[in-house]
């Protein structure tokens, strides 16, 4: 190139000088000159088409077309996106002993500049299927979330009664069995705490009670192991061990209804948040209290996990705390899903608040396996999910929402993770830019 | 007569006390034994086979949050020890992928979707149970009210054929 810029581009007296947004030539004009950018950046581009652009940088030649093929009429736009230095040449300038040595110098120069055209023209494709594809999700995500705000609300119906339903059961179970202390501790112990015995432990339990009372049935021993309170069952007549079991057993169902009704709340929730909101946002809003919130909504998947609240001094910010909460509850629980069950390494979940610099910044780590290098930037999408339980969400949904949340409140998310653990940032901008 | 065992396994401990709920009525003639993973199962499997006791039948969740079930009967199909178990899967989401592996390489007996009815468990249950009896030569009389008639009178005819 420089062989070239030396060899033709020399002469002083041929150069324009360009100032930052004036026009070298328009399309469809006369061009009779080959052009080389000195220093400075051009833009070509078609005014009835605004798809097709290509930008020329310095050392760029500009008008190889029209100089070069029988047509010369240029076929778009130039204008200076900077001040520019243009050195050219002209026709007119050679003759026709020229014209075989010209075309042999730049013959190198003419195809460098198509393939880099064309790359330029198949990457503005590309980047415009893209657009099409987010589209399309877009539209698929919205009739998602009709749909999700109308099964939302056909079960929201559903579960408040057996929301309700239940917890009358449980009043009138404790109002109305004439009970003694006893029972009244057994049904009682089922409520409050569940089934938290182990199938293994149970089983280990009702050996050793085996061993004491050999004239038991293994059947009921395992029922009285279950309970968490087999030796004080065992060593009790047989009628009043049966029945305490039994009212235990009616309390432990209570509780299980209870966690359904939790669980289904939650993906209710979730599901709401898919669909175009009417939320209310306020000023005042505490993200701390709304991160305390979470934490007690998922009380029973945090069981086996260590918590750890860093929650600091930070200012309100302008939302709605149901809203945010949902952000929360969907990332800490695909934390203690992915910790579920691990024993090589500790279970522990950090939550930390903190207001650096115009934000409110949430980070949320695990001590996890991570997240697979292959999807961690699909994790977002709907329907990624590394999740195979019944026990989650499972329709890979989950960041789905909270991504669309978060860029409700012009926030922003990121993630780090290593077999180590993943930590999730969120930031929130304290302003009411809603 | 000794007892045979049945093996329930799910990892949510709710969905397994569904399970041993419903199939109280079949402690008369079996021991319920509940597991909260495939491993847990197979470790008492193994410990079962051992102390010589009987395993006729195997009631399994699909998903779970290690080894699955369909995992866990591929497994199975390929030990001798437990080839004669009866396999049950429940499923509350299945492919078909999920359905082709299960028969082909897994051999399960039958599929449950979730939510069960308990009709509907019981008379699986029977019918497995019906074809365990027939698989060992026992005598169908000792397991009064547990025994589908159908099968009865199809593996009946079968041994009477030969």
């Amino acid at each position: 190139m420089n062989g070239l810029a030396k060899k033709y581009f020399s002469k002083a007296d041929k150069i324009v000088f360009l100032q930052k947004g004036d026009y070298l030539f328009r399309k469809g004009e006369q061009n009779n000159n080959l052009y080389l950018l000195q220093s400075g950046r051009m833009k070509g581009f078609d005014p009835q088409d605004q798809g097709e652009f290509f930008e020329a940088e310095s050392g760029d030649f500009i008008g190889l077309h029209s100089f070069f093929s029988l047509v010369s009429t240029t076929r778009m736009s130039l204008i200076a996106l900077e001040d520019s230095v243009i050195p050219y040449i002209s026709k007119g300038d050679f003759s026709h002993e020229d014209a075989d040595e010209l075309n042999a110098d730049f013959m190198p120069a003419v195809i460098f500049m198509m393939l880099k055209r064309q790359e330029q023209a198949h990457q503005a494709s590309l980047r415009h299927q893209k657009i099409l594809r987010d589209m399309q999700e877009v539209e698929r995500l919205a009739s998602l979330g009709q749909l999700s705000a109308g099964v939302a609300h056909e079960l929201n119906n559903a579960i408040t009664v057996i929301s309700r339903g239940s917890d009358y059961i449980i009043q009138q179970v404790l109002d109305q069995l004439k009970c003694n202390s006893f029972e009244t501790e057994m049904i009682n112990a089922g409520l409050s705490q569940g089934r938290y015995v182990s199938s293994a432990e149970a089983r280990k339990v009702a050996r050793d009670l085996k061993k004491l009372h050999p004239s038991f049935s293994d059947a009921k021993l395992r029922d009285y192991a279950r309970t968490g309170m087999g030796e004080r069952l065992a060593s009790q007549p047989l009628e009043t061990a049966q029945r305490a079991f039994n009212l235990w057993n009616l309390g432990a169902s209570l509780y299980d209804l209870q966690l359904a009704v939790q669980q289904s709340e939650h993906v209710i929730n979730s599901m709401r948040s898919l669909a175009s909101t009417n939320v209310i946002r306020q000023a005042g809003c505490d993200i701390n209290s709304s991160i305390r919130h979470a934490v007690s909504l998922l009380s029973n998947p945090l069981k086996k996990v260590t918590l750890d609240l860093r929650l600091g001094e930070i200012p309100t910010v302008f939302g709605n705390s149901a809203e945010l909460c949902q952000i929360w509850t969907n990332i800490m629980k695909n934390a203690a899903d992915a910790m579920a069950g691990q024993l090589q390494k500790d279970s522990l979940l950090t939550v930390a608040t903190d207001a650096p610099d115009g934000y409110v910044r949430v980070r949320i780590s695990d001590t996890g396996p991570g997240i697979p290098d292959e999807i961690i930037d699909e994790i977002f999408k709907p329907h990624v999910t590394t999740k195979k339980t019944g026990q989650t969400f499972g329709l890979g949904l989950g960041l789905t929402i909270v991504h669309k949340i978060v860029k409700r409140y012009d926030g922003d998310m990121s993630v780090e993770s290593s077999p180590e653990g993943t930590t999730f940032t969120v930031t929130i901008p304290f302003g009411a830019t809603l | 007569m000794k007892k045979a065992h049945i093996i329930l396994i799910d990892d949510q401990i709710d969905v397994l006390s569904a399970l041993l709920q419903d199939l109280k009525p079949f402690r008369e003639r079996f021991i319920l034994d509940d597991c909260q993973s495939a491993d847990e199962a197979y470790e008492l499997m193994e410990e079962l086979e051992v102390s010589g006791e009987q395993i006729a039948l195997i009631i399994s969740d699909h998903i779970m949050a290690n080894k699955n079930g369909i995992e866990l009967y591929a497994d199975l199909a390929h030990d001798q020890r437990f080839e004669d178990v009866r396999k049950i899967l429940i499923t509350g989401q299945a492919s078909h992928e999920d359905t082709i592996d299960a028969i082909n390489n897994a051999s399960i007996d039958y599929y449950i979707s979730k939510p069960w009815s308990i009709e509907e468990l019981h008379k699986v249950v029977r019918k497995m149970i019906t074809h365990w009896i027939f698989d060992h030569g026992l005598n169908h009389k000792d397991y009064e009210g547990m025994i589908d008639t159908d099968v009865l009178l199809k593996r009946s005819k079968a041994a009477g054929d030969r």
